[in-house]
């Protein structure tokens, strides 16, 4: 049935092809796509897989889009489809329009469709699934559930997949049910043999074993970074659900439920609340943190938006804060399911007043988690909200990284607490005197000593006995010290990786988060191109030194990011008072992940149009 | 000056609770509200209170919005931990405190305008939680 195999030669590619299910939100097909990404994972072929989803509920579209490369190219490619599964009639045209020319289109083909709603350079692959469930099912839901198994079955053999890992998958998925595991291989071979029997198997992209896969491991971002937040030793969880963040809260209430209960008592050992809104959870966390507790919330835009009081309450009164925030697309409600790295500067400047927050950008899961445990430590050190952000692309799309390391001999830094012992002695408590010389001041838990050490937070003016005080001198001075100890978390934050290009250039490209894979691809087709670039992956504020010398080092620097306004950009000139002819935009904002197309183009375009071509001598 | 320490004398016969305390250490800084101030008699009200109960007062916290009343926890309590947190939102800062620690007791103190008003959303639901 392959329609028009006979005019077009369809693509011919090996472990490197993006396929796109096209299906109606809430008909199951969820689980048979993500079993189609593990089974090609589980032949050693690295996939990246990434759900389109907009903000509706069921009945509407949904995409899943597979990028399998055994090269390792884990950003999302761009430039269309090459195997397009279309199951769902609303978006038929633009699923269609959407295929590379030579590409490949597999539909249900029960009923049939006039030739216009095809295109004649792709290879169309059509087989009958309602039919084939409508036969071997009675029941409407298992007709449902079962067809996304059938057309998984189907694709096994226009793929040439290890079907083993495919059942294996099932049986894991299924533990315990076994019925369930049996009805669920036979539909995947009814698909399989359908195709084997009436359809060119393999077509031109197929699956090989490999080995590019390796250790690494695979799981979304938020997961990561709340396992960071239990390794990290949270033990209070404040939140208001918001997508793409409900998630990571979600996580750590599972982690939480099975490794934070005292096998004793059977008490648990954390407290989590989903509060009635944001600024009740930011000032739950800011109460417990007050209280020498790990306290986090993890919010979104908006979420980040009605905090603003709090977050300067915290500042100005130097009491840690964890705060993750998955960011979606802005302003207002925005595109509420579409990635952006939009909230650098609402984060970086958060509440009113002269404030500065620090921030941490996590690459992948692997620094979710990493970056997940360290921000208490410098939530404590620091006495100050920490900010990670970040983003629905690494937070709710499951994506292959490093495995988690943890030492366990790992202290955690509980900063400049003055103890009861300390006090007893004698020792110097003024809440906000700056002892060490690095702006950072001590602190007393609440209930630590009969007599001595109690202070009052307040959000109006101190003196740096936290004695309430309007006097200029004592403001400017406490004003003064919170930027010491801002220019102290510089060298606390991670600092950034620098990739050297392969050959000497004056050429540099900054970036940070969910950018990364995109990036380290486009270098690669830069530099097939014979543009050399320098990378710097910025993975804190405030930015440490090497940061204004790499800018320094080169002639231009392209600073890559996801939103409209370059935001990174305006805090690199703000706080490095750097050249602004220096920094060139590449910008990326339309909701989808940014590709390494993208950024390789927007480069070469802008240096292509730099260059100067002389104008001819005129012949006498 | 914008900070009134009271005196830390007093008269030698004062009696003292079981635990060794005046009632003139459960008291804080001078009020600066205005004279005849019913919040000032709330204080003193807390500072018989805490020491007719004979609590330590380095095991009480206590926590406040933005106001008048907000300010009174200056006024009473001064070898306790305080915190005069953001308009109408005591609520959530003290449920979370309680969270951090079930060992100390809470004093949170409101008014009209930060309470009534404001926070009559979020103090059922933190009131709820903190009780749990």
């Amino acid at each position: 049935m392959l329609q028009s195999a006979e005019r077009v030669t369809g693509l011919q590619r090996v472990n490197d092809f993006v396929v796109k299910f096209a299906n109606v939100n809430g008909s199951g097909s969820a689980s048979a796509n993500a079993l189609f990404g593990k089974a090609i994972l589980r032949m050693g072929v690295p996939m990246t897989p990434r759900n389109i989803f907009p903000s509706n509920i069921q009945g509407l579209p949904t995409w899943y889009e597979v990028r399998v490369s055994e090269a390792g190219h884990l950003g999302a490619r761009g430039g269309g489809v090459d195997l397009m599964v279309a199951m769902n009639p609303q978006t038929w045209t633009q699923d269609v329009a959407s295929i590379v020319p030579g590409g490949y289109l597999f539909y249900d083909s029960t009923k049939p469709m006039p030739p216009s709603k095809f295109r004649t350079d792709i290879v169309v692959i059509g087989v009958p699934l309602t039919e084939i469930t409508n036969k071997a099912y009675t029941d409407s839901r298992q007709r449902q559930l079962f067809k996304n198994i059938v057309y998984l079955g189907v694709l096994s053999a226009l793929l040439q997949m290890d079907v083993p890992e495919i059942e294996k998958l099932l049986a894991e998925q299924f533990r315990g049910r076994d019925k369930l595991i049996a009805a669920n291989v036979q539909a995947l071979h009814m698909g399989r043999d359908y195709a084997l029997a009436n359809l060119q198997c393999p077509i031109g992209l197929t699956l090989q074993r490999a080995d590019a896969v390796g250790d690494r491991i695979f799981i979304e971002g938020n997961a990561a970074a709340a396992l960071g937040a239990v390794y990290g030793g949270a033990t209070v969880c404040a939140w208001y659900p918001i997508t793409p963040s409900s998630s990571l809260a979600e996580a750590f209430t599972r982690y939480c439920n099975r490794y934070r209960v005292d096998p004793q008592t059977k008490q648990n050992r954390f407290a989590i609340v989903q509060a009635e809104d944001e600024l009740a959870s930011i000032g739950m966390v800011i109460g417990a943190a007050w209280n020498g507790a790990r306290a986090f919330t993890a919010t979104s835009g908006p979420g980040i938006s009605l905090m603003q009081e709090f977050i300067g309450l915290a500042y100005f009164a130097e009491i840690p804060a964890v705060i993750f925030d998955v960011q979606r697309s802005g302003p207002s409600t925005g595109m509420p399911t579409r990635t952006q790295q939009t909230d650098i500067l609402s984060c970086a400047y958060a509440s009113h007043g002269d404030t500065k927050h620090v921030m941490l950008f996590p690459e992948d899961p692997y620094e979710c988690f990493e970056f997940g445990a360290l921000s208490f430590d410098l939530a404590d050190r620091l006495q100050t909200p920490i900010f990670v952000l970040l983003d629905l692309e690494i937070g709710m799309n499951e994506r292959l990284c490093k495995p988690f390391e943890w030492d366990d001999s790992r202290k955690m830094d509980r900063g400049k607490v003055m103890t009861a012992e300390e006090l007893e002695a004698g020792k110097d408590f003024g809440r906000y005197l700056d002892v060490d010389g690095d702006g950072i001041p001590y602190r007393t838990y609440p209930g630590t000593h009969p007599t001595r050490g109690a202070f009052f937070t307040r959000g109006t003016s101190k003196d740096r006995r936290a004695r309430y005080s309007e006097e200029g001198p004592d403001y400017a001075e406490n004003m003064m010290r919170l930027l010491k100890k801002f220019d102290t978390a510089k060298n606390l934050v991670p600092r950034p990786v620098a990739r050297a290009a392969k050959e000497p250039t004056r050429l540099g490209a900054i970036y940070f988060g969910s950018t990364s894979p995109a990036m380290n691809e486009a270098e690669e087709i830069l530099a097939e191109r014979g543009i050399h670039l320098d990378l710097l992956r910025v993975r804190g504020f405030p930015f440490h030194n090497d940061v204004k010398a790499f800018v320094a080092e080169h002639d231009q620097v392209f600073v890559v990011e996801q939103n409209r306004d370059a935001q990174l950009r305006t805090l690199l000139l703000t706080e490095l008072e750097i050249d602004p002819a220096k920094l060139t935009r590449v910008l990326h904002f339309d909701g989808t992940p940014i590709t390494a197309r993208f950024i390789s183009d927007a480069i070469a375009d802008n240096i292509d149009s730099l260059k100067i071509v002389p104008f001819r001598k005129a012949v006498p | 000056m914008t900070f009134l320490p009271k005196p830390k004398l007093h008269h030698p016969a004062l009696p003292t609770n079981s635990l060794g305390f005046t009632r003139r250490d459960y008291e804080g800084a001078v009020s600066t509200l205005c004279a005849g101030c019913g919040h000032d008699s709330i204080s003193a009200a807390i500072v018989r209170a805490c020491f007719n109960l004979e609590l330590p007062p380095h095991r009480i916290a206590k926590l406040s919005g933005i106001g008048c009343s907000s300010k009174t926890p200056t006024y009473f309590l001064g070898a306790s931990h305080g915190f005069n947190s953001v308009h109408g939102r005591m609520p959530s800062v003290l449920t979370g405190a309680n969270l951090a620690n079930r060992d100390l007791i809470y004093l949170g103190v409101s008014g009209d305008g930060d309470s009534a008003s404001i926070a009559s959303a979020s103090s059922p639901t933190s009131c709820g939680a903190a009780s749990t």
